[in-house]
C-alpha cells in the first residue's frame, strides 16, 4: 500500500481543475452554451431529457468497461487489441448460456461469465498476443482482427445470428419513480456494478503493489525487467481483468439490450473513441470519457428536438445523428488537445 | 576458485550488424572492476548482454556468473540470480515517486534490503521520498538508479556509465557511494566508464575495449602511467 499517493477524489479534482484552467475564452464559451442549451431542453421535455441522461450514463459506463481494458492492454504491451470487442461480445453469449439455455439464474451468469471470458481472454494472451508485442503496431492490429473474426464465427456456429435476450430476475425488473419520468431499475443496477468495477480496477493499479509493478512496466517495461519483474506473467494477468471487465459489461449490456453477433464490432469502436478521447494511457480518461461520449450520444437528440420544438425549424431535428455524434466529439477533442482529454498526467503514462 | 563473473568469448551484435568479436573478462568477488572503452566501442552492449536484455542477441561465446551461464535467461531471471543493472541514462521511472522506484526492485528481490537501509546510504534520497522521479536533477536520479539496484541486495553490480553528465561534485559523492557499496556492503562491482580519472579514482583494476574486443587489462598504476595506452585506446 502507498501512503504518499494522492487519493483518488484529490488526483481527479487536480487533473480537472487542470484542464479548466488551460481552456481558452472559445471553450469556455463553448461550454456555457452547452449547459444553457441543456438546461433549455430540461425545460422543455423533463421526462425524456431525465430518461435520456440514464441511458447516456448507461451506455456510457458499458463504454467505460471495455475502454479500460482497451487501455490497460495498449499502454502496457502496446498493443491495439482490436477482439477485445469480440470479449465483450462472449461475455453476452455466455451470459445467455447460462440464463436463457440452460435456465439458470442471472446472477449465477453475472459471475461465471466475466469470468469464463477471462479465461478466454487467458488463451488468447498466451497463444496469440504474447508473440507480438514486440512486433510492428500492424501486426498486432491484423493478429487481433483475425482473432475476432474466429470468435464471431465460432458464435454463429454455436448460438447462430439471430438475436437473443434472456430475463433478469424479478428484484431487477421494473422501475423506480422519479416523478418526471420512471427508471429501469436494471439501469440502476448496471451503473452500480460497473462503477464498482471501475473502482475496483483504479483500487487495484493505483494502491497496490501489483499496480505499481504495471505501472512501471507501462513507463519502462525493460528496466522493469531489469529489476527482477516476471513482465510477461503480469501482461497475462493484465489481459485476463481486461477481457472479465469487458465481459461483465457485455453481460450487462445483453440483459438489457439483448444480443447479437454484430455488437462486438460496434462497442470495440466506440471504446476506441473512449479511449482517443480520454487520452491514451490515462484510465481516468477513459472513464471521463466514456461518460461523456455515452451523453453526448444520448442528449444531443433531446436538445435537437428541443430547439426544433421551441424554434418551429424542423431541420434542427436530424434523424439518426446519434450515430455520429461519438465521432464529432473525437474530432472536436482531438483538434483543441491532439493527446486527449487527459493524456498527459494520466496514471497509466 | 571459479570466479564470479566470467565473460568468455562473448560474441553479439544487433540486426545492423555484430558489435562483439569475442569479449573476455573476468571478475572476481569483491572486487570492483571498470570497463573502458572509446564511444561505440561496445561497452553497453556487453552490459546488456550479460544482464539479458532482449538486444544486442548473443552470437556465441559464454557468459557464467559464479559457473552457471546466464545465456538464455531472461533479463529478470538474471536478476533474481543476484545481478543487479543499472543501465546507461539511469531510467527511473519518471512518474513513480523514489520511494515508488525503490519500491519496484524490493518487491520483486528475493531477500531485498529495506526501505529505510537503502536510505540510510542516499542522505538525498530520504529528503525526497514522495518526488516523482521527472522532477530530479540527472545525480539525484543517477543516485536513484543506484539506490533502485542496490535495493536487491545483489551480488554483482553493473554500472554503465554511472557518472556521465554530473558535475564534478556529484561525481565525487557517486564514487563514494560506489565504494561503499563495494566495501561496506560487500557487492561486486563491475561498470563501464569513459572518464580514466573517475576509473582510476574507484576501481583496482580495468578492461580496456576496443572496436569488440578487450585489448587490454591493467592495473590502476599502469594506466596512470602509460601514457601511450591511453592515447591509443582512449584519445587521452
Ligand atoms: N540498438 C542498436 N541497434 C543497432 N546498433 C546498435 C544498437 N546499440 C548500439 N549499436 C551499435 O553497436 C556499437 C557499440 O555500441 P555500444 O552502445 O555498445 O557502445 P558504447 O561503448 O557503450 O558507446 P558509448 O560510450 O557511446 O556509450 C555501436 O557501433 C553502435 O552504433
Ligand atoms: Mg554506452
Amino acid at each position: 500500500m502507498n501512503g504518499n499517493d494522492p487519493s483518488f477524489a484529490r488526483e481527479a479534482t487536480d487533473a480537472v481543475r487542470g484542464r479548466l484552467g488551460s481552456l481558452t475564452p472559445a471553450a469556455w464559451a463553448l461550454l456555457v452554451i452547452s449547459l444553457a442549451v441543456l438546461a433549455f431542453a430540461f425545460a422543455v421535455r423533463p421526462g425524456l431529457f431525465v430518461d435520456n441522461a440514464i441511458g447516456g450514463l448507461v451506455y456510457g459506463m458499458i463504454l467505460v468497461m471495455i475502454a479500460l481494458g482497451l487501455s490497460l492492454i495498449l499502454g502496457l504491451m502496446g498493443v491495439v487489441n482490436f477482439a477485445h470487442g469480440a470479449l465483450f461480445m462472449l461475455g453476452a453469449y455466455f451470459a445467455y448460456q447460462v440464463v436463457g439455455a440452460m435456465g439458470l439464474s442471472f446472477w449465477a451468469a453475472l459471475v461465471v461469465a466475466p469470468v469464463a471470458v477471462g479465461a478466454v481472454g487467458l488463451a488468447m494472451e498466451v497463444t496469440v498476443l504474447r508473440r507480438i508485442y514486440d512486433q510492428d503496431p500492424i501486426i498486432g492490429l491484423l493478429a487481433t482482427f483475425g482473432l475476432t473474426l474466429m470468435v464471431q464465427e465460432a458464435v454463429r456456429a454455436v448460438w447462430g445470428a439471430a438475436p437473443l435476450g434472456f430475463d433478469v430476475p424479478r428484484a431487477l425488473q421494473g422501475g423506480t419513480d422519479l416523478g418526471v419520468t420512471t427508471v429501469g431499475t436494471f439501469r440502476i443496477f448496471t451503473v452500480l456494478v460497473a462503477t464498482v468495477a471501475v473502482v475496483a480496477v483504479y483500487l487495484l493499479i493505483s494502491r497496490t503493489d501489483f499496480g505499481l509493478t504495471v505501472r512501471a512496466g507501462v513507463q519502462d517495461d525493460e528496466m522493469t525487467e531489469f529489476l527482477g519483474v516476471d513482465l510477461p506473467l503480469r501482461f497475462t494477468a493484465m489481459f485476463c481483468l481486461g477481457a472479465a471487465i469487458a465481459g461483465l459489461g457485455g453481460v450487462l449490456r445483453a440483459a438489457e439490450s439483448g444480443l447479437g453477433t454484430g455488437m462486438g464490432q460496434t462497442f470495440v469502436i466506440l471504446a476506441f473513441v473512449v479511449v482517443v478521447v480520454g487520452g491514451v494511457g490515462s484510465l481516468f480518461g477513459s472513464v471521463v470519457s466514456g461518460i461523456l461520449i455515452g451523453e453526448a450520444t444520448f442528449m444531443t437528440p433531446v436538445v435537437l428536438t428541443a430547439l426544433s420544438a421551441a424554434t418551429g425549424v424542423a431541420a434542427f431535428d436530424v434523424s439518426g445523428i446519434q450515430g455520429l455524434v461519438p465521432y464529432l466529439v473525437m474530432i472536436t477533442v482531438l483538434l483543441v488537445r491532439p493527446r486527449g482529454l487527459f493524456g498527459e498526467e494520466g496514471l497509466m503514462e | 576458485m571459479t570466479p564470479l563473473l566470467d565473460v568468455d568469448g562473448l560474441e553479439a551484435g544487433y540486426e545492423t550488424g555484430q558489435v562483439l568479436f569475442g569479449v573476455d573478462l573476468r571478475v572476481d568477488r569483491g572486487e570492483l572492476v571498470s570497463l573502458l572503452g572509446r564511444n561505440g566501442a561496445g561497452k553497453s552492449t556487453t552490459m546488456r548482454a550479460i544482464a539479458g536484455a532482449k538486444t544486442p542477441r548473443v552470437l556465441g561465446g559464454d557468459v557464467r556468473f559464479d559457473g552457471d551461464s546466464l545465456l538464455g535467461s531472461p533479463a529478470y531471471d538474471v536478476a533474481g540470480r543476484g545481478i543487479s543493472f543499472v543501465p546507461e541514462g539511469r531510467r527511473c521511472f519518471p512518474r513513480l515517486s523514489v520511494e515508488e522506484n525503490v519500491r519496484v526492485s524490493i518487491n520483486h528481490a528475493e531477500n531485498p534490503m529495506a526501505m529505510e537501509a537503502v536510505l540510510d546510504h542516499f542522505p538525498e534520497l530520504a529528503e525526497m521520498r514522495a518526488k516523482h522521479a521527472r522532477n530530479m536533477s540527472g545525480g539525484e536520479q543517477q543516485m536513484l538508479a543506484i539506490a533502485r539496484a542496490l535495493a536487491t541486495n545483489p551480488r554483482l553490480m553493473l554500472l554503465d556509465e554511472p557518472f556521465e553528465g554530473l558535475a564534478p561534485y556529484i561525481v565525487r559523492r557517486i564514487e563514494d557511494i560506489v565504494e561503499d557499496i563495494n566495501e561496506q556492503q560487500d557487492i561486486t562491482v563491475l561498470f563501464v566508464e569513459q572518464n580514466v580519472a573517475a576509473a582510476l579514482a574507484v576501481a583496482d583494476r580495468h578492461y580496456i575495449l576496443d572496436e569488440g574486443r578487450i585489448v587490454e587489462e591493467v592495473t590502476s598504476r599502469r594506466l596512470r602511467e602509460d601514457e601511450t595506452l591511453r592515447q591509443r585506446y582512449l584519445g587521452v
